[in-house]
Formats: structure tokens, sequence, C-alpha cells
């Protein structure tokens, strides 16, 4: 696969504070890439350094195969980002706003601002001043500015913080809708763990400046183990007969019954042994963890991210 | 390069501060008037008509209200920028620093020389207006007897006149250099404004406390224009060029080193 973004041993220290410590990480073309980790992690640093924004004190940036340090404006010709909230000109109109984007790119024409004013629904207003948007509407002019150079990568700085609930569902539908029909490459960080299961293939997870997971988002809640609520009116003969049972890891007795953590594919065996002994299970439900709960359970407990 | 300064020229005409300014300008243009209603004109002896006017306000307003000009449009065009986080809104594209750096200052200087046109123009209209044009350019120091007032032929004096607004630019600049500097190392617009607007009025009670280091500091370059123009001293002019260079070349580059290697946090 090509790599868009190839992010190698990245640190940074402030003040002799580390606060990024060597963190390596690919993006491929077409990931939808979520970045995530508890505040203060580093999230809104490491973007910056891949932006050239912050300097690195030591490792490399390459975008679309440009060392960000060596050849910059190559490398970030191809890039859109909202770094942090979107940040405008609130004296201009959001027209005036991307013209001042798009004359920083010599093949951006005046149609192409059209287009993604159009695009991202803010035809009617554009010639509005900034200063008068909501901000959804800054968050769609941010993405607005994001895409106007045609980009192969965007990177966005939790681009749904602060919205309501609609503007969450229209700023989500925007970037699936952006990736798969333009193929662009997402790197989002984001509040919303939720979010992320639902729009993310890919998770990198960082913990006080370092990565402490990374991959695809299915690999991360698939694992070897999986978790099942058993109910029953007997759980503490059924606790009894399953407390020898290999395959069990653990179990909990809860108000409906159980909640049992067993190798992977074995709850028929389980619901058979049980029946045989003469419990009865009224249900079995599996209990699918979620990137949150795995979120928790790496980062230590909090869900701040 | 040139797109980079049209953005910036046109940021800063889009603000309001350009016509709060040329408001203040404009303002400053009736002061003449006003001396001359009080008797305070004829009582110095001194000859005003509307060839003299321009040179008289460009004397009075270079060490105010263009130092503060550009005190407010860096604090706003760098300071303001960066905590407002629309600094870094052309770096997220092909556009190194120092080339940003430069066309901020390119678009000042273009900005700077509108409103010192602007300055000249009014001057002669609202002088000719209330004085009269005059038969002679005639210019006075405080308290300089009119016997031994500056005087050219109108052309000459014309020529004078737009020269000295044109050479103003060099120190106001180099002024700006400081400014620049400054603008980079705070994050605040008020604290910048603060400080210069105490820098400049120190500098000038410093070069009043302390005569001989007064050709070396920036303020004295502002009426570089009197030394050629006035004074007629040409190694006094070459100096403060000199000086006002090297001001205005040091802090230039200390500013581009200084934001080079800035973290852009905000």
């Amino acid at each position: 696969m090509n790599n868009v973004l190839e992010v190698a041993n990245l640190s940074k220290s402030f003040n002799g504070n580390r606060v990024v410590n060597d963190v390596s990480f690919q993006v491929e073309a077409g990931d939808v890439f979520g970045f995530l980790g508890p505040n203060g992690a580093g999230k809104t640093t490491i973007i910056r350094m891949i932006l050239n924004l912050i300097h690195s004190d030591s490792g490399t940036v390459r975008i679309n195969g440009y060392d960000t340090k060596k050849d910059f404006n190559k490398a970030i010709k191809s890039v859109g980002a909202i770094v942090e909230k979107p940040s405008f000109h609130d004296y201009l109109s959001a027209y005036d706003n991307l013209v001042q984007i798009a004359n920083l790119h010599p093949e951006i024409t005046n149609r192409r601002v059209k287009e993604v004013l159009e695009f991202v629904g803010l035809r009617d207003r554009a010639g509005d001043k900034v200063k008068t948007y909501s901000l959804g509407m800054k968050q769609r002019l941010g993405i607005a500015i994001a895409l106007i150079n045609k980009p192969t990568i965007v990177f966005l700085d939790e681009p749904t913080n602060g919205l309501d609930p609609q503007g969450v569902i229209e700023i989500r539908n925007l970037i699936i809708r952006l990736a798969q029909e333009q193929g662009i490459t997402f790197f989002i960080t984001t509040h919303i763990l939720h979010e992320v299961e639902q729009i993310c293939n890919k998770v990198a997870i960082l913990k006080k400046g370092k990565l402490i997971a990374q991959d695809y988002v299915t690999n991360l809640l698939n694992r070897e183990k999986e978790l099942i609520q058993v109910h029953t009116n007997q759980p503490n003969e059924a606790l009894n007969l399953l407390q020898k049972v290999k395959y069990i890891s653990k179990m909990e007795v809860l108000p409906f019954g159980l909640k049992v953590e067993l190798d992977k594919g074995l709850s028929v065996e389980l619901n058979k042994l049980l029946v045989s002994n003469g419990i009865g299970v009224n249900y079995i439900v599996p209990d699918n963890q979620t990137l949150e709960q795995f979120f928790i359970e790496l980062t230590g407990g909090s869900k701040n991210v | 390069m040139f797109n980079l300064i049209k953005n910036e020229v046109y940021k800063m005409f889009k603000t309001k501060k350009i016509l709060v300014f040329m408001l203040i300008i404009f303002v400053y243009n009736f002061l003449p008037s006003l001396e001359q209603a009080m008797g305070a004109i004829d009582e110095a002896e001194i000859i005003i008509n509307g060839q003299t006017t321009p040179f008289y306000m460009l004397n009075f307003m270079i060490s105010n209200i263009f130092p503060i000009f550009i005190i407010v449009s860096l604090a706003d065009m760098i300071t303001g920028e960066y905590a407002n986080g629309t600094l870094k809104l052309a770096l997220l594209h092909p556009v190194s620093r120092v080339k940003l750096l430069t066309a901020k200052m390119i678009a000042l200087t273009l900005v700077l020389f509108c409103i010192l046109i602007f300055s000249l123009v009014l001057s002669y209209a609202m002088g000719t207006l209330i004085f009269g044009w005059g038969d002679q350019f005639s210019y006075q120091e405080p308290d300089q007897v009119i016997k031994y007032a500056t005087v050219y032929p109108t052309i000459e004096g014309i020529y004078v006149t737009i020269s000295s607004y044109v050479l103003s630019i060099l120190p106001l600049m180099a002024f700006g250099m400081i400014i620049l500097f400054m603008a980079l190392l705070f994050n605040s617009s008020g604290v910048i404004a603060g400080i210069s607007i105490g820098l400049v009025i120190f500098l000038s009670i410093l070069g009043g406390v302390v005569e001989p280091i007064q050709p070396y500091l920036i303020v004295d370059g502002f009426s570089m224009f009197k030394d050629i123009f006035v004074l007629k001293d040409m190694t006094a002019f070459l100096n403060t060029i000199l000086v006002t260079a090297v001001y205005g070349i040091g802090f230039f580059l200390a500013s581009v080193y200084l934001f080079r290697k800035k973290d852009l946090t905000y």
C-alpha cells in the first residue's frame, strides 16, 4: 500500500519536559485514521510537528514521500488542515478567506473557490463576513479551506468539537462522503470515540506522548477473547459450575446473571454445558467491546480523549 | 510573492484601522488653522502657507502618528494573527516563513506609502484652503527667526516636500523592523502596543537628556529629511541613513531568525 504519511521516531520536549516520545506510525492512502489520546497526550503537538508549525527535536515526517524538513513546499502542497479550531480572518467574507488561500496556489481557479463553497453548502452565505457565522458554518468553511487545493490528505483536529448533534452528523457525513467519493485520506483527532468507531478504519492511541496502540479498528476490537452476558435465574450455581472451565478467563455476577469472558467462538459450548447441568439459560447476549471500553482499558480509565 | 503581498494589502484595507488613521490625519490638519485662530502663529512670527503646510505636518506627524500607525498595524498583522490562529493559515500551504514576513513588511510599506500620499495631498489642499498658496516655500524651526528660515522657490519646494515624504518611509520602516521583532516575541497585541509606544517616548526623552547618543537612536532618524533639506548637512544625513539601515536590516534578520525558530502553538 502507498503511504501518504510516514511519521518516524518523532520526539519533542518543552522546557525539559518530554511531551512526545519516539512516536512512529504510517497512514495509507484512503485511510480514515483516528488519532486518540487523553487531554495533554500530545495529539495536537504531533499534528503541528507533522505540519511544521512546531519543530521536532528528532524524527522525520514524510508526506506523499517528501520529507517535510527538506522539501516542505512539495510535502505541504497536497495537504489540507484544520489545526485545533478553524481560524479565519473574521472581518472578511467566506469567499475572501478562500481567495486568500487560493492566491497561494497558482493552479486554484475562481471556479474551484465556488465549487468548494457549494460542496460545503455555504454558497448562499459566501459574501457574508465570517464573524456572522455559526460554529457549524465555521467548521464547514474550515473544511472548504482544507479542501480547496484538492489535497490527498486532510488533517482535522477535533472537527466536531462544540457542534450540536445536527452539526456533528453533517460533518461526519461530509468526511465519509469525501473519503468514499474522492478517495481523500483523513487524519482525525476527536473527543468522541463513538464517532471514531463510525468513520475511522484505523486508529492510533497516544498516552503521555507515547503511542500505546495502533491498528485497524476491527482488529483492535476483535480480540482472541469475547465477552458474553449469560441471563439466568441461577447465577450462583452457574458460577460454581464454570469456575473450573479452562476456556473461561473471567466471570462476574450481575443482576441478570453472569458476565463471562471466554475464548472466542466457545459461547455455544458454554450454553451446552450449562443446559446439560440443569441450569436454565434465558438468553446469551454478546457484550461487544466498544472502542470507548478499549480506550479506557488502555489509557487507565480516562474517558476524556 | 506577489500574491502574498496582495493578500496582506487586501487584509489591511479591509480593516477599519486605515480609515481611522486617515481620519486622525484629517483632524491633525486642522491644527495649524487652530493655531492661526489662537494667534500662536502670528506671535511666533512664522509664515505658513499652502506650500509649507505639508512639510510642517510631516515634521509633526513623523514622530507620533506614523509610528503609532506602524505599531498598531504590526501588532495586528503579527501578534494579533498569531493569537487568533490565522498566522498559520498561510504556513499550511507552500509558503516559507521568511516569505510571509517579507510580504507583510512590503505590504505595510505600500500601505504606509498610501497613507503618506494621502497626508501630503490633504495637507497641500487644506493648507492652501486655509492660508493660501503663498509665493515661496519657507520653513522655520521653533524659535527660529524668519530671516534664518529655509527658503525654496515654489517648484523646488514641491520637490523637497515630496522627497521628504518619500524619504520618511526609510526610518519609519526601520522602526517597523524593531516592532516586528517585538511582535514576534510577545503573544498579546496590547502588550506590543504598550511597550512600543513606551519605547518611542523613552527614546525621545533619552535623546534629549543624553545628547551624544541622539544620532544613534532610531527616533532621531525619523526627521532625516531635515538633515538634507533644512540643515543641508550631508554628513549628518549619511550618518542617519547608515544608523537607520543598521537598525532596519539588523532587526529584520533577527526577526527572520526568531520566526524560523518559533514554535507556532496557537
